[in-house]
């Protein structure tokens, strides 16, 4: 598939890296040549100088022959520009990353849809999204709604005084519980492990697994005894993230405070809250930290536009003895020292969301969605099992194309939610949640649809 | 450096050049070689197959290349697949020692065409087929095919497609580099079908004009005959000759660009104007040039030059003529051009025409600057400014060739009779040529200088085909540190 990226930024980078890796034809266009070549050097990737705005450059880039276009450069205006002229020479599909929630939320003759923009991704709200997830089911490090909401696929850290450490599968302490959620994975270290029976849960791990809601939150409570509800949860840095975050969470009983330093965008953030205490401090300074008074029911979320003071305030929190610490980190290069150190709970990183997006578009059809999850390194699809597939009518167990793969939950056509165990037989318009082993997607994809 | 992946990969480059030797010994089979040609042939086949076998499997892992490593396989590969490629010689007892068979397979993979070989007619069949096929595999490039071919190049593959691709700048025609060298490779092979059906039609036979579809459609040189194409003494097979030279001398993503529906291309690309200028100027000089003192016939001047002219631009060496009786004048511009060479992107050799057209416009420039120093005044090719960085890299180039030019011109003052027959080999070798002037000129060979010469030849050779600063990095004490 040739793929068009307009805009090599942090966001741009990610992308290409990505697609790259799934050995697509990428073209990145940017006004920055200095960046362009330090891409150039590390992907194989074909670059253009120029704006994704202007005619010329999106010729040169050969503009008409790209599948998908993904504008993403740090400027709404360019990004729907430069998908309104993709549209115009006949680009398929379209996708733009925008910021300002009008572009969003218009309707009517307005709405970026009727004029032929596929998907719009707002990164600031769809990572609010996934804090807020998050913060509402205490003990999680991730939660992913997929079926419609009818299912969730829920991460989670084994630590020390879980009762969970040193379980096996077989014999599991809590039998009853475990026939209605199913495990995925867990990372251990490097490691990307599918349960089996004799698998055993080590501390540290990160563990995924889904179920419906009440099945899930059942398994929590056990798992997590002493895990009440955040009753304060402090955000720090008034950024559109923060405020749609601050924003999400008013609807919970938890008592939430936004800091921001700026007087101005505090003024702002208290204008667009109801319940929320605002708070014109920084939160770099501990004299702060003092005055917010952070227990142990308490979670910190440091959300500014600056990666290193997120780390830092988490840390500091953690001192103050914060239960829960998570913080916007947009390099991705920090990732592995977030994780080897664990400095915080929860890293998030606005770009996934969209990488989320553009990965729908190219998995294809029946696809309804695609993602990467926070700490297993493979992919999570979710998928309609067509009519012609050679995995209809057969037993899980059975299925020679799952070898790279695990069905984590199913959907019946009745709406009835099943647990995916080897004896179950699939059915024509089954609606699957695939987890597949990293870099083995579109070769499960194959297999599910049989064209070989 | 990671030399086990280095290597590993180094493997490939040997498997695949291998398959032409068992291609050789197809014809040495059909051509009725003697058998001690066919066994022979067959024997070199076979041990680098099991050599390149052996090399792959000791240095199995994982491939994972950095910018360095991607240094060592083109420069190491390259020197590797000349010393296999010289079996074939050693064991047929084509050439009289090791050395000048290595001279001769380094002479075809970088497509110089300087032969240290008497008397080609001599040569069965077998060993005049792998002689010019080293030409056809060198002239597009071993590591371009192994881009092409070998799927785990990625991002390592640009690095390798730069490293061997001639010229400044490198086009990408797709957005991975494998289709890029594919698309690349599928012209090539293209042209050189065209080239071999168009020889057969000027009366070559089909031996003859398969050979030389080879050696001129990667401008490299090598001839089946003793005295080149002058052998053949046909008006016909002499335009056949050039028109394949010229295409062979003109970058090949403007050919595909051309063959894929853009025609103008050509006319629009600077380098193609200037190319097709300084060709059709100096034949005007050098024909006049002829006419006047040397008192040919019009039509036979014109001739001469217009073959000679194209050959010593596009860097092949073919001849027609021995220009090394050419008055000095004339004599002094096919020195020019042999430095000039063919356009960037091209198979042709030399400091290519782009540069050459960059450094002229950085020139006046410069002498405008002098006038008027307040006036801001861009380097432009085709209206667009070349920045700053091409330009330095390209008058480093140009510093660093004629440096190169120098020392190894004093080298080989000490193999060979005269100075004008020492900086000639040099240019030659250089700029991938084949004939200088003097005892090495058009109707001579190098098969006179001794194994000392031969080495630094060799050597030279190389360095120019892989453009200087491949080779150079490996000198750097830096370079080995980790």
């Amino acid at each position: 598939m040739r793929i068009v990226i307009i805009g090599a930024g942090n966001a741009g980078q990610q992308l290409a890296q990505r697609l790259c890796e799934e050995r697509h034809d990428v073209v990145v266009m940017d006004i920055n040549a200095a960046s362009l070549a330090e891409l150039e050097d590390t992907l194989d990737i074909m670059t253009v100088l120029g704006p994704g705005s202007s005619p010329r450059a999106l010729e040169e880039a050969q503009i008409e022959k790209a599948d998908l276009v993904v504008a993403v450069t740090s400027r709404d205006e360019v990004n729907i520009l430069a998908c309104l002229l993709a549209h115009a020479a006949g680009v398929p599909h379209k996708v733009a990353r925008l910021s300002d929630s009008d572009y969003i939320r218009a309707v009517g003759p307005y709405d970026l849809r009727g004029m032929g923009i596929d998907m719009v991704v707002s990164q600031k709200e769809e990572c609010a999204h996934d804090l807020f997830n998050v913060l509402r089911m205490p003990g999680t490090i991730e939660v992913v709604d997929v079926l419609d909401q009818k299912a969730i696929v829920v991460g989670i850290k084994i630590d020390m005084d879980s009762p969970m450490a040193m379980a096996q599968l077989s014999g599991f302490p809590k039998a009853d519980l475990l026939r209605r959620i199913r495990f995925i994975a867990l990372q251990r270290d490097k490691q990307l492990l599918i349960p089996r029976g004799d698998t055993q849960f080590m501390i540290g791990d990160d563990v995924y697994l889904a179920g419906e809601p009440d099945a899930v939150t059942d398994f929590l409570e056990w798992a997590y005894p002493e895990r009440p509800e955040f009753q304060k949860i402090i955000i720090a840095g008034g950024g559109d993230l923060g405020l749609n975050l601050a924003f999400l969470l008013e609807k919970t009983a938890a008592q939430i405070l936004l800091l921001e330093p700026d007087e101005k965008r505090a003024q702002f953030c208290a204008d667009r809250l109801d319940t929320t205490l605002v708070l014109k401090s920084d939160p770099l300074d501990p004299a702060t930290f003092e005055d917010i008074g952070i227990t142990s029911k308490t979670a910190f979320v440091a959300v500014t536009d600056d990666d290193e003071n997120n780390i830092i305030c988490c840390l500091l929190a953690e001192k103050c003895g914060a239960c829960f610490t998570a913080a916007q980190v947009t390099k991705s290069g920090y990732a592995p020292i977030i994780a080897s150190l664990s400095l915080l709970d929860r890293a998030v990183n606005p770009y996934n969301s969209m990488i989320n997006a553009i990965l729908r578009f190219i998995r294809g059809t029946n696809i309804e969605s695609a993602a990467t999850l926070y700490s297993l390194a493979g992919e999570m699809i979710e998928v309609k099992l067509p009519p012609e597939s050679p995995w209809v009518g057969q037993r899980i167990q059975d299925i020679k194309g799952l070898r790279e793969a695990i069905i984590a939950s199913l959907l019946r056509k009745d709406n009835q939610i099943i647990p995916a165990t080897g004896n179950e037989i699939l059915t024509t318009g089954d609606r699957l949640v695939l987890f597949t082993l990293p870099k083995s997607s579109a070769k499960v994809l194959k297999n599910l649809r049989g064209n070989n | 450096m990671n030399f086990r992946a280095v290597f590993h990969l180094i493997s490939f480059l040997v498997l695949f050049t291998t398959m032409g030797q068992y291609a050789s010994w197809g014809i040495a089979l059909l051509y009725h070689d003697p058998v001690y040609v066919q066994t022979g042939l067959l024997q070199a086949a076979f041990f680098n197959t099991l050599f390149a076998a052996l090399l792959w499997a000791v240095t199995r892992g994982p491939i994972d290349l950095t910018r360095r490593d991607g240094f060592g396989i083109v420069t190491f590969g390259w020197l590797m697949v000349a010393h296999t490629g010289a079996l074939p010689y050693v064991l047929t007892a084509s050439t009289p020692d090791a050395v000048t068979a290595l001279f001769e397979t380094m002479s075809g993979y970088t497509a110089t065409g300087s032969t240290a070989i008497e008397i080609v007619e001599d040569l069965p069949y077998g060993i005049l087929f792998w002689r010019s096929l080293t030409q056809w595999f060198g002239g597009m490039g071993i590591i371009v095919l192994a881009v092409a071919i070998l799927p785990f190049l990625g991002v390592g593959g640009m690095q390798l497609f730069s490293a061997e691709m001639s010229g400044p700048s490198k086009d990408r025609l797709t957005p991975r580099i494998e289709s890029t060298a594919k698309l690349l490779w599928g012209v090539y092979l293209a042209l050189t079908l065209i080239a071999f059906l168009a020889f057969h039609w000027a009366g070559l036979n089909w031996f003859d004009a398969l050979n030389h579809a080879f050696t001129a459609v990667a401008t490299g040189g090598f001839s089946t005959r003793t005295a080149s194409v002058a052998a053949y003494d046909s008006v016909a097979v002499e335009m056949v000759f050039v028109v394949v030279m010229l295409i062979g001398g003109i970058s090949f993503p403007l050919h595909y660009r051309a063959l894929t529906g853009y025609p103008k291309s050509y006319f629009k690309d600077p380098q193609i104007r200037f190319y097709f200028g300084l060709w059709g100027i100096t034949i005007l000089i050098i024909a006049l040039n002829l006419i006047f003192s040397m008192g040919l016939s019009p039509a036979h001047a014109f001739r001469d030059t217009l073959f000679q002219v194209t050959t010593l631009l596009t860097s092949t060496g073919f001849v027609s003529a021995d220009y090394n009786q050419w008055p000095a004048l004339s004599r002094g511009i096919l020195l020019f051009l042999m430095i000039c060479g063919g356009c960037a992107g091209s198979t042709a050799g030399g400091v290519k025409v782009i540069r050459f057209l960059v450094l002229f416009k950085k020139a006046l420039r410069e002498i405008r600057l002098f006038m008027q120093p307040e006036a801001v005044v861009q380097v432009k090719v085709a209206k667009k400014t070349v920045t700053q960085d091409i330009i330095s890299k390209i008058t480093s180039y140009f510093v660093i060739y004629m440096l190169v030019w120098g020392v190894a011109t004093l080298i080989m003052t000490l193999f060979l009779p005269d100075l004008k027959s020492a900086f000639s080999s040099v240019v030659s070798a250089l700029g991938n040529m084949g004939p200088g002037f003097g005892s090495v000129g058009a109707v001579q060979n190098y098969a006179h200088i001794n194994a000392g010469g031969k080495i630094t030849l060799t050597f030279v050779m190389l360095l120019g085909r892989l453009e200087l600063f491949t080779v150079l990095v490996l000198f750097l004490p830096r370079f080995w540190r980790k």
